[in-house]
């Protein structure tokens, strides 16, 4: 045992650390909530009716302005009014506070980085939130790092000064050091008493003896106490290594001979692992699941033919095969590929779900912006959602209506601050039957609650660029209706009673393109003051001046694509996954997301290539893309020729029901209709597969047919009392960058990302450089969240959901009063006390010549970084030599690979030139071979 | 002679400061210099007797002086109000209490008081105040049979037992609900016995002080699980369960406590 040592006084502890560890006081807990609460009310972002006045002024500032007149914390016995009033700047007040506790300056930095541990979850939203760009809430509540600390230090102080006079101590840095050296056994004692370390026989006898404040029976009871818990602690260490020998074989006498070493050498043999033994857990989890991968690949190589074998030019496909899909790199897309392939004759591909297409989504009926990309990617163009027709004077859904009229009347008297005490009294019943419904009936439920509810209209999606003429006409007419409402509000004036000349001119004198005085005052007797009030209105208050107009050109300037932009990234898109030629007759763009009750981790389980939401968007506007004539006329002068019978249909996979619904089918020509429907088919019944696959790995029981198993995870997506319902992204294991012939038929159980990448393809490795760069950073990223969150659950990840609470609509904390939890919940990764998710790093396993995987790697730092420090395993398949190879430790290791001999003849054909013109060949499955 | 024997009741129906003595004799601290002379660990018992024998002797005290004219002199009600505020201060400091001995204690120095005022407005206090001591009794045992493990039975040394003595958790909460009068214990019987039966004399009187005990009994027992019970185990402690068996028999001795309870509440409501 050792003594408590003051070089670690504000490195390890901070002062009101020692208070609790060593007088069994609160002071941290107190603190953590008083602070939550401070940022509860201040970072709110609409949960609470009620908001915090002055958030406009900063944290420390809005948080100052109350807490002087908070009365509750005077009864803790926190006057903060003395220190707020010296000072309102944040700065100042650390000063002040760090000056009061006469703490060395040289340790600031470390005190503030233990200040800022204690509630890191807060902290780091905090620095998110100062550090993000455009972030409404931020802009209009600036908080920092700086505020954060200021009143954690502001109401630390009158605690630790509190604590003082109750404990008649002095509390401050200097009186600590001093503490620890002239009493080290009383600390120590202390330390152990409060710490919960102590030896429970012992704990009255130490607090009987601090209690007489006798120097002498402390120190005296302090050496024995230290001898016996050391002899304690050898003797369970004795036990486990005497446990440990007997496993492993060594006999205890030979363990206890002082002659053979035998008990030196296992000691040092345990401390020895101990410094590594997760890293090796982890290697060999690793190991084993990289053996596993290539033995099923070779399998796999050995019975498929050579994937540059099959239909050649000209040849018809064969019967029904005339569909394509492209799929997210998501590992819940491997099962449905899997299964869709097995069902019927479908070719597929793996990309990132945003489908190569970056945008900015502004939704019917929102007034905000929602990035649909993944995060390390700003889109620039804007796409808006249109309806297909206009709604006649909002009746035109009478049930519409009626049921969101409702619906929004019921959530405002909740939010309001009287009126539930008489809606409970009034509507109290109608929750009751929800909640029996939802709980008893799920599925039943939310298929009736699903007719009262009219659903979201028809609409179709804006991505084409509005001309410059265009968007200035449109900024027009909006500056005209500016005018015609400003001079009803202003003279009462209608508009039947001014003329459009009157209109236009008022806009051109408002944006300084004319002068005064106007047609319009001369008709209405307007004097000259009158109409300057006017104009200045017209340009301060509505906005007609030449800056705003300016805004808004831009603004709509960032609406849509240009055609070439439009060609640039469909074309991307396909030479990245290898489909230049071939195209099928229907190419189905297949998004996912999920669907789940109650569930704050829903953004989770949608699509991380779209910034965590649902991938159809992003898919109808590849598919507009793609089917316009215009894109494929400059597609076909890039030599990708997309054939006019060709269609592309946006599609949105249900990663919890495994249901794919096909979008936009109301736009394909009719004679594709009967093909539609047995597609439609196709996709029910590999869903349906999936979903069994789905019950066995949820532990469903009583799953007897894929039907029932459908029907199981239906409910699971309806049921709000449902914590898992689904799997999500746990178990992913691996990356794997490559053609599908290399994986298909193949059982990865949904545990790999699938990229499709053909190396022939990219020749100058820009196409791999951007599957790197991209793609395997955001696979990388959602490997490690699962690693960490599985690891330790408490710590990285966010515990049970059970406790979780949602607060101010941007995070979630276990129970009322918590740190912000940060990653997954343990339902998503643990299944009971076990790990589901097994913790390894992502095994990135690339289809490609090794030297030009090295040239990529070259190219883009971040996946260098990323692979030379371990944090990714990369694995080559070199098609040209047949070898595999594994970065380890610094260099490239040869990894058994055995290799399918006619096809290793025929790849090591050389593949550095240009890949020759040919249509894509298939694959034949173990069914067709059959 | 009335005033001498209510005072005397006093020391087995406890009232501050007369409580000392059933406080010391169930902290045992009358015996433990004895007991380090002979180097054993008392058992408990050593409580038994005080848990069961003290509350019939205090109630027959008391039954004594109210059979001669204690009614007529207005004493039983100002004793009442003092079992009242003994009961209350009493349960007020159970939520500082950590040590097992110093819980029980304190647990039944706040319940017997509430027999006084059973006793100031004609209820029946017997089966009351057997209810309220026998209640305890399963407490004494689990707290014994840490004391056994341990060395010493205290909250907060040796937190998550429910992760390391699943069996010995469960029999220990029921104990804990079981001695602060949870509902279907004999101590619920017999505070609603106490409730009831002097509420149409006064309701503030009766009802306030076995509210707020029963209140801050509620809130101490949780105290004591969540250091004891639950939390994180500490890795450094050898831990060892009930067998089953002896489990079995335990919860066999509350599910008869349950029992009596019921027979309490046909009997005494």
């Amino acid at each position: 045992m050792k003594m408590l040592d003051t070089a670690l006084i504000g490195v390890r502890w901070t002062l009101y650390d020692l208070v609790d560890r060593l007088y069994g006081s609160r002071i941290n807990a107190t603190l953590n909530e008083l602070q939550i609460k401070g940022c509860m009310d201040f970072l709110d972002e609409g949960q609470s009716v009620w908001r915090m006045p002055g958030r406009r002024q900063g944290l420390f500032r809005a948080w100052g302005h109350i807490a002087k007149r908070n009365r509750r914390l005077r009864l803790h016995g926190l006057d903060v009014g003395g220190i707020l009033a010296q000072t309102d700047q944040p700065e100042a007040a650390i000063d002040l506070v760090m000056t009061r506790l006469q703490i060395p300056e040289r340790l600031w930095m470390d005190y503030f980085a233990l200040e800022l541990s204690k509630l890191h979850g807060w902290a780091g939203f905090v620095r998110w939130r100062a550090q993000a760009k455009g972030y409404y809430w931020q802009d209009r509540n600036p908080a920092d790092l700086v505020d954060f600390i200021a009143i954690r230090l502001v109401l630390s102080l009158p605690l630790i000064e509190e604590a003082g006079k109750q404990h008649q101590h002095d509390f401050r840095y200097p009186a600590w050091v001093r503490c620890l050296e002239e009493r080290p056994h009383e600390c120590l004692l202390r330390h152990e008493l409060h710490s919960g370390a102590i030896l429970p026989d012992y704990a009255h006898r130490v607090e009987v003896v601090l209690d007489s404040g006798d120097a002498t029976r402390i120190k005296a009871l302090c050496l024995e106490y230290e001898h016996e818990k050391t002899a304690r602690e050898a003797a369970t260490r004795a036990q486990r290594l005497q446990e440990l020998c007997e496993r492993a074989g060594i006999p205890r006498a030979e363990l206890a001979g002082k002659r053979s070493g035998a008990l030196r050498r296992m000691i040092e043999a345990v401390y020895t692992f101990r410094s590594h033994e997760g890293f090796v857990w982890t290697q060999a989890l690793e190991r084993t699941y990289i053996r596993a991968l290539l033995g099923k690949l070779a399998a796999h190589r050995a019975i498929t033919p050579d994937p540059a074998s099959g239909p050649g030019p000209g040849e018809p496909r064969e019967k029904g095969s005339d569909v394509q899909a492209l799929f997210c790199i998501d590992v819940r897309s491997e099962r449905l590929r899997r299964q869709l392939e097995r069902v019927g004759h479908y070719e597929t591909f793996g990309v990132a779900g945003f489908f190569g297409v970056p945008v900015n989504f502004i939704e019917l009926g929102k007034g905000h912006e929602t990035a649909l990309c993944p995060a390390i990617v700003t889109p620039n163009n804007v796409a808006l959602e249109m309806p297909h027709r206009h709604a006649h004077g909002g009746h035109g859904h009478g049930g519409h209506s009626l049921f969101h009229l409702a619906t929004e009347v019921v959530h405002d008297l909740k939010g309001t601050v009287l009126a539930p005490y008489i809606t409970v009294e009034a509507v109290g019943l109608l929750f009751g039957f929800d909640m029996a419904g939802k709980t008893l009936a799920p599925a039943a439920y939310n298929r009736w609650r699903k007719t009262l509810d009219n659903g979201k209209q028809p609409t179709r999606l804006m991505i084409d660029k509005i001309s410059r003429d265009d968007a200035l006409d449109l900024i027009a007419t909006l500056q005209d209706e500016m005018v015609v409402r400003a001079v009803d509000r202003h003279f009462g004036i209608k508009r039947e009673a001014i003329t459009t000349g009157m209109i236009h001119e008022l806009r051109e004198i408002a944006l300084g393109r004319a002068s005064a005085p106007s047609d319009f005052a001369r008709r209405f007797d307007l004097d000259a003051a009158a109409e300057t009030l006017f104009l200045t209105s017209l340009r301060l208050e509505y906005g007609l001046n030449p800056d705003q107009a300016k805004i808004q050109l831009e603004h709509l300037a960032r609406i849509g694509f240009r055609i070439e932009r439009q060609a640039l990234l469909v074309g991307n898109l396909l030479k990245t996954i290898g489909l230049v030629e071939g195209f099928a007759k229907i190419v189905l763009v297949v998004g996912h997301g999920s669907s789940s009750q109650n569930n704050p981790y829903e953004s989770a389980l949608d699509c991380g290539a779209c910034g965590g939401d649902r991938g159809l968007v992003n898919a109808r506007i590849f598919a507009a893309m793609a089917n316009r004539r215009e894109v494929r006329e400059r597609l076909a002068e890039r030599g990708i020729r997309i054939p006019d019978e060709t269609w592309f249909i946006p599609a949105l996979h249900d990663t919890t029901t495994d249901e794919t619904t096909l979008d936009d089918i109301e736009q394909l020509p009719p004679g594709r209709l009967t093909q539609v429907a047995r597609i439609q088919a196709d996709l029910a019944a590999a869903g349906r597969l999936c979903a069994r696959e789905r019950c066995s790995e949820l532990g469903e029981t009583d799953v007897d047919s894929s039907e029932s198993a459908a029907d199981r995870v239906k409910r699971n997506a309806m049921d709000w009392t449902q914590v898992r319902p689904e799997w999500g992204l746990s178990k992913n294991a691996s990356f794997i960058v490559a053609g599908r012939s290399l994986t298909r038929t193949l059982d990865l159980e949904g545990r790999a990302f699938l990229h499709s990448y053909d190396h022939r393809l990219d020749p100058s490795g820009e196409l791999l450089v951007g599957i790197l760069s991209g793609p395997l950073i955001v696979a990388q990223w959602i490997n490690m969240e699962h690693y960490f969150s599985a690891v330790d659950n408490e710590v990285f990840g966010s515990g049970s959901k059970i406790y979780h609470n949602v607060v101010g609509r941007f995070g979630v904390m276990t129970g009322n009063v918590g740190d912000l939890r940060t990653g997954l919940p343990a339902q998503t990764v643990l299944k009971g006390e076990r790990p589901y998710h097994q913790p390894m790093r992502l095994v990135t396993l690339i289809e490609a010549p090794l030297t030009c995987v090295q040239d990529a790697l070259a190219k883009v730092f971040k996946v260098r970084e990323l692979v030379q420090n371990g944090w990714v395993r990369l694995l080559v398949l070199d098609p040209v030599t047949g070898c595999a190879s594994l970065f380890e430790q610094g260099r490239w290791t040869a990894q058994p690979w055995p290799p399918g001999t006619e096809w290793r003849i025929k790849a090591s054909q050389p593949v550095t030139a240009p890949p020759p013109r040919r249509p894509r060949k298939r694959v034949a499955t173990p069914e067709t071979s059959a | 002679m009335t005033l001498a024997l209510l005072l005397l009741a006093g020391f087995f129906l406890p009232l501050y400061p007369l409580s000392v003595l059933p406080n010391a004799l169930l902290q045992g601290r009358l015996s433990a210099d004895a007991a380090r002379r002979s180097g054993r660990r008392p058992g408990p018992g050593s409580k038994i007797p005080v848990l069961l024998i003290f509350p019939i002797v205090g109630v027959g005290l008391a039954t004594l002086a109210t059979h001669m004219d204690a009614a007529e002199t207005g004493l039983p009600t100002l004793f009442g109000v003092w079992g009242g505020i003994t009961s209350v201060l009493y349960a007020f400091r159970l939520l500082s209490a950590k040590d097992g001995q110093i819980w029980i204690s304190h647990l039944f120095s706040s319940a017997l008081a509430l027999i006084w005022i059973g006793i100031a407005y004609g209820v029946d206090p017997l089966l009351p105040a057997i209810g309220l001591s026998v209640s305890l009794l399963p407490l004494v045992f689990m707290l014994d049979q840490l004391t056994r493990r341990f060395g010493i039975a205290r909250s907060g040394l040796y937190p998550g037992l429910c992760c390391r003595m699943p069996w010995f958790s469960h029999l220990f909460e029921l104990a804990v609900l079981t001695a602060i009068a949870v509902p279907f214990s004999p101590s619920f019987f017999a505070i609603a016995a106490l409730a009831f039966g002097g509420v149409a004399a006064d309701e503030v009187v009766v009802l306030l002080p076995i509210c707020l005990s029963w209140l801050l009994w509620t809130w101490a027992g949780v105290n004591l699980l969540t250091g004891i019970v639950w939390g994180i185990p500490r890795d450094d402690l050898t831990y060892r369960d009930l067998d089953p068996k002896g489990a079995l028999g335990v919860g066999g001795g509350m599910v008869a406590l349950g029992i009596f309870g019921i027979l309490l509440v046909e009997v005494a409501l």
